[in-house]
């Protein structure tokens, strides 16, 4: 807030903006014009972290559709991302978490055609998980 | 969890598999599919804990079945415990024919 009030003074004081300029190296880089320099405030702020939980819209497959948004948790280990449905049990990895929801996308596809197929002669715990997918995601007609 | 772990699970609990973008083991009991769990091609770390969860079982039961502390018939009752599988029905004995309903020919 304090840096945000520093900003608003020096507008009033019609300086000119510093020129942000991202660096490889470096979250941000700035450059100030040389004239009229008062005074500024910069406050770099430390990255943001990967989320735990994302919300998952669609899927990495053209037949199905997602009509219920799917929870997905984000865990690392080592150089690997896993991103799992933790209701139903299940998961996906790579090496990134993108990569890992897409897997986790295919495993989803591949799931919902496997328990389709079988659904006759489900176990409880896999007849719950099938009317759990079944809730989120539907198969393009 | 290392591939061969996987695959000596699969080997001794019998689970079906097949190889599509992922090698897909399920796990069936008496015509019924009960579990269902896989691992990423290729010979890279697995997630463990999620494959175990995916089996239903404990780190201690599952440490079990990679060493051969577990049985078939031990993991059958840890899903029957868990409600995985159905409990066996009880078989009642069949009742006694009354005598004074019966008939006489």
């Amino acid at each position: 807030m304090a840096a945000m009030q520093q900003y608003l003074e020096n507008l009033y004081l019609e300086q000119p903006k510093p020129k942000f300029i991202p660096s490889p190296n470096s979250p941000q880089a700035v450059v100030f014009h040389e004239k009229n320099l008062q005074r500024i405030r910069v406050q770099l702020r430390a990255r943001e972290g990967r989320p735990k939980h994302i919300l998952l819209g669609t899927i990495n497959h053209c037949d199905f559709r997602v009509v219920k948004p799917i929870p997905v948790h984000l865990d690392v280990r080592g150089n690997t991302v896993i991103a799992s449905w933790r209701k139903i049990d299940e998961f996906g990895t790579g090496a990134s978490s993108s990569l890992a929801c897409d897997d986790l996308g295919h495993t989803i596809a591949e799931l919902y055609l496997s328990l389709k197929a079988d659904e006759p002669r489900l176990g409880p715990d896999l007849a719950r998980v099938w009317g759990e997918l079944k809730e989120h995601v539907m198969q393009r007609p | 969890m290392k591939v061969h772990e996987f695959e000596k699970i699969v080997n001794k609990l019998g689970l079906k598999v097949r190889n599509s973008g992922d090698r897909l083991a399920w796990f069936e009991y008496d015509g019924q599919t009960v579990v269902r769990t896989k691992r990423s091609h290729g010979n890279k770390e697995q997630p463990g804990n999620k494959i175990r969860q995916q089996l239903k079982v404990n780190e201690k039961q599952l440490a079990g079945l990679i060493n051969c502390k577990v049985s078939v018939t031990d993991y059958v009752d840890i899903l029957r415990s868990k409600g995985i599988i159905a409990p066996q029905p009880t078989q009642e004995p069949a009742p006694l024919p009354n005598p004074s309903k019966t008939k006489r020919v």
